[in-house]
């Protein structure tokens, strides 16, 4: 188990994480969820010891990261980009990586390459798509116990995406690691992940199921009889998606029952709820101008 | 403790200087010493072709048919007008070397690796920032080691076997010590610059506060010195050279040490060769013993969040800041104080003032404005 147990850090006198808290079981896909700046590179960052926190700790079992490095042999951290191996050509980088860790398999590693048609070139000459799957295929030869990606798709074209999260599900059907991904691709988190940690201005603002983050919010459209009536829209606890004639669709952030019944004192037509996408969620729940970063 | 998979990973990034400076040391051991060996060879060829120019009295008339060594024995007052076997050492070439190399080689094991995500991929492994540090220091002492080893092994012989063999015979023990001396300043220099890693947040940032680091004990002194005979009127010299010879300096700074080495009695009188056997080599296993352990401690500290910034703990800046605004004060005081003869106070004090106004301003944009620069 890999618990994160309130993580503060300052940097240059801001808060950028505040009392981060949540555990990580063996065997779960977790998608850590924010808008840019919320923290999340700098919380897994900090969960493997690249940055030291201020106050809390990162367990591994009963040990802390911090005190005991060794343990990263089993939790391993991929950042959002190739550039620290950029000189190195693949082989090197799976002979240094073989070296580091003693339960690398190189065969594993050899075998996604021939998959995916890549040549042992310095890895800085291969494609974005390629680096990404360079790097992710090193970190899963390790056959470590946990490992915190950082944006793993980012940049990448629809196919090469594909071919990521595709590895990654792998790895979880195959082995029983867990993986804590860090991700704007909210369509793509859906899919894969089992729970999801919503990072706000540093703070862990839910754990929860997707279907608890779906469950949570509420999505609505609505007929009325005549025209959409104005204090519905100027309500501020929900965002009005669109508004076609009689017609609106809104996300409201908590399922209410007072929020229902002003829906219902306009004797609407049609009130149809709308499955809730984790985009959808991750917009009402962390959305709204005053957090743009 | 060690690790040979974190050699290997640093071996990497810094081979290419490594053998460079192998390369370039046995050139620094040599090539001076073969010129120095040429001169030589002009000088008596000068003294034979005129005699008169030279001492009076002393230069016997058979001057044409004398062997090489007689120049260097039997005519003492010519002997110094040529050289001896402390000029045809390399020293300030080889250190010279070594500083240039140092900072180089510090400055791409910590510098460059925190201008990349190399650094990041470093603490993430499952290696102490003890063992990777020790890492990096053993890399680069052994390129400076094995590069004296060479280099000076190959002088050795070159001197040996030169017709100038005669001025090294019994000497050579002697002349090893000098290599050991200048392999820990080397090492200090090196030692010092891989510290100063963890100061700056950058390759050129490392480099710079390892000039600064290393120039800062003369400097402040000399700039104390020039304030203290600018306000008293009372000019010593024998305070200044004996605060450079003192064993503080010696230790805080690897070029005083290495420039109290008196070459020219170290092969003649000793209590000479005594000083340089006990306080020049101490001194520097001192400084490298203070630097390793500060540079360990300040690696561990180091915030990581701040790589790329010109100046790593943004909690110090006041400090930094502070010690510039004294240093550039005192320095703009001695300038406008030399306008006038005998030096003005009152000059004093509007260059301290000037100086320590534009170390503010320079400050201020040098620490704070493109410190965030450099991290975005």
């Amino acid at each position: 188990m890999l618990t994160v147990q309130q993580l503060t850090k300052k940097i240059d006198r801001q808060t950028v994480l505040d009392g981060v808290d949540f555990t990580v079981h063996r065997g779960e896909i977790v998608a850590l969820v924010g808008r840019n700046g919320a923290g999340k590179t700098t919380l897994l960052r900090t969960m493997v010891g690249i940055i030291r926190p201020d106050t809390g700790d990162v367990l591994y079992g009963k040990s802390s990261i911090f005190h005991a490095p060794e343990l990263k042999r089993d939790v391993i951290f991929v950042p959002d980009s190739a550039d620290a191996l950029k000189h190195y050509t693949v082989n090197e980088a799976a002979a240094l990586y073989e070296s580091i860790y003693p339960s690398f398999n190189r065969s594993t590693f050899r075998e996604t390459l021939t998959r995916y048609n890549i040549e042992n070139k310095k890895i800085r000459q291969l494609s974005k798509g390629q680096k990404a799957m360079v790097t992710l295929s090193l970190a899963f030869a390790v056959q470590a116990k946990y490992y915190l990606l950082d944006e793993p798709t980012d940049g990448l074209d629809v196919v090469a995406k594909s071919d990521v999260l595709k590895l990654m599900i792998t790895q979880i059907e195959q082995r029983d690691c867990s993986i804590i991904v860090s991700s704007h691709q909210l369509h793509e988190l859906e899919r894969i992940a089992d729970r999801v940690v919503m990072i706000e201005k540093g703070r862990v603002k839910a754990v929860m199921t997707l279907e608890e983050a779906r469950a949570l919010s509420v999505k609505w459209q609505v007929v009325f009889q005549d025209e959409v009536p104005v204090e519905l829209l100027e309500r501020k606890d929900i965002e009005i998606l669109s508004v076609t004639g009689r017609v609106v669709l809104f996300m409201a952030r908590e399922r209410s029952d007072e929020l229902e019944a002003f829906v219902d004192s306009y004797k609407p037509m049609l009130v149809e709820e709308i499955p809730m996408s984790l985009e959808d969620v991750f917009r009402v729940q962390l959305g709204g101008e005053a957090n743009v970063v | 403790m060690l690790s040979k998979v974190l050699l290997k990973k640093d071996w990497k990034q810094v081979s290419l200087l490594w053998i460079l400076l192998i390369g370039l040391g046995i050139l620094a051991y040599t090539i001076p010493v073969f010129n120095e060996m040429q001169f030589y060879d002009e000088q008596i060829r000068n003294i034979q072709q005129n005699p008169s120019q030279y001492d009076d009295g002393v230069i016997p008339r058979d001057v044409a048919s004398l062997e090489t060594e007689d120049f260097f024995t039997t005519i003492p007052g010519v002997g110094y007008a040529i050289g001896e076997l402390g000029t045809l050492l390399p020293i300030e070439t080889v250190v010279f070397l070594y500083v240039v190399f140092g900072f180089l080689m510090a400055s791409v094991l910590i510098g460059s690796e925190r201008n990349s995500q190399m650094s990041d991929f470093s603490m993430s492994l499952p290696f102490s920032r003890n063992q990777l540090y020790i890492s990096k220091w053993l890399i680069g002492v052994s390129g400076i080691i094995l590069s004296s080893l060479i280099g000076g092994a190959a002088m050795l012989i070159m001197i040996h076997l030169s017709r100038y063999a005669f001025l090294i015979e019994g000497e050579t023990l002697k002349v090893i010590a000098v290599i050991g001396l200048v392999i820990l300043i080397g090492i200090s220099v090196f030692t010092l610059s891989l510290w100063m890693g963890s100061f700056g947040g950058e390759a050129i940032s490392q480099v710079v506060w390892s000039i600064v680091a290393f120039l800062f004990p003369i400097g402040i002194l000399t700039l104390v010195n020039g304030s203290i005979q600018v306000i008293t009127g009372y000019v010593s010299y024998e305070w200044y050279s004996a605060a450079m010879e003192s064993l503080p300096m010696r230790i805080l700074s690897p070029l005083v040490n290495i420039a109290n080495v008196d070459t020219y009695n170290l092969f003649t009188d000793n209590s000479v060769w005594r000083d340089f056997t006990t306080i020049a080599p101490l001194s520097s296993l001192l400084f490298i013993g203070l630097t390793f352990a500060l540079g360990l401690l300040m690696f561990n500290r180091a915030p990581q969040e701040n790589n790329g910034r010109f100046f790593m703990f943004t909690g110090w800046l006041w400090l930094v800041h502070v010690v510039m605004i004294i240093c550039f004060a005192m320095l703009g005081g001695i300038i406008f104080s030399a306008f006038s003869y005998p030096s003005s106070v009152i000059l004093y004090v509007i260059g301290f003032i000037i100086g320590g106004f534009l170390a503010h301003l320079l400050a201020r944009r040098l620490l704070y404005r493109f410190n965030l620069q450099l991290k975005s």
